[in-house]
């Protein structure tokens, strides 16, 4: 059964909401790197909806689903922002971004969950990572 | 010692370096204060700063940032900021974002001390 938070646009909050998630994925025996993965994910995706969807505005709500079974964990997180298009993140490792401290949150959920889906607005993203 | 959340850092002087060992995790409640404090320590001309991540064991893109913000605030400096002994998760991270080329990386403090 999907369970479905909701917090205000506050890292604090993101953060408590997952820890919440991360218990479920202790009590599912996920493997340390799948655990790592998703806890990456999840920081980053709230992260994003947060500073870049939100843009910190107190009036704006995160939605944050997850729904953590033995096999696999599908996570889907929703910001009230303006979306982006996620096409358009400049690559970070290239040479010529590789100095610059920010933009990596959307390689980083690409390169550690098995998918990573935005909707067309791109204000809601969507990740599953098998438990591997 | 200061700690934020999950994040306990810890500061120690080896001749003229800081090491600065991590335990626990950098996330996005902890960056800031990262950032903050290493700024602190390499804003000095010369400045070796070594970060010990052997007992770190989470780190997210913002606190990578708070690596890449301490190593440019360093250069004008004429100073350096090294890594050591990272977990294999860290350095996995470190090795998918490329900052394996943007840092020196050592198996542990000694040697990193040894090659500054």
């Amino acid at each position: 059964m999907p369970i479905t938070v909701v917090i205000p646009s506050d890292l604090a909050a993101a953060h408590e909401a997952e820890r919440a998630l991360l218990a479920e994925v202790a009590g599912c025996n996920y493997s340390e790197a799948a655990t790592f993965a998703i806890k990456l994910a999840v920081e980053e995706g709230m992260n994003n909806a947060i500073k870049h969807g939100n843009r910190f505005d107190a009036r704006k709500t995160v939605e944050l689903v997850y729904d953590i079974r033995k096999d696999r964990a599908v996570i889907t997180i929703t910001d009230h922002g303006g979306g982006f298009n996620p096409a358009a993140v400049p690559d970070p490792t290239s040479d010529e971004n590789l100095e610059k401290p920010t933009g990596r949150g959307v390689m980083l959920m690409r390169a550690y969950m098995d998918k990573v889906a935005y909707n067309s607005k791109g204000n809601q993203v969507r990740m599953v990572k098998r438990n591997t | 010692m200061q700690s934020s959340g999950e994040l306990v850092v810890d500061v120690s002087r080896r001749g003229q370096a800081s090491v600065v060992r991590l335990v626990g995790a950098v996330g996005m409640t902890e960056a800031s204060m990262l950032s903050r404090q290493l700024e602190e320590l390499v804003e000095h001309p010369g400045a070796v700063v070594v970060l010990d991540l052997e007992h770190l064991d989470f780190m997210c893109s913002s606190g990578l940032g708070a690596l890449i913000n301490a190593h440019a605030k360093a250069r004008p400096f004429q100073g350096q900021v090294f890594l050591a002994s990272p977990s294999p998760m860290v350095m996995r991270l470190l090795e998918t974002t490329r900052l394996t080329n943007l840092f020196e990386v050592f198996p542990n403090v000694d040697e990193a001390l040894k090659g500054k």
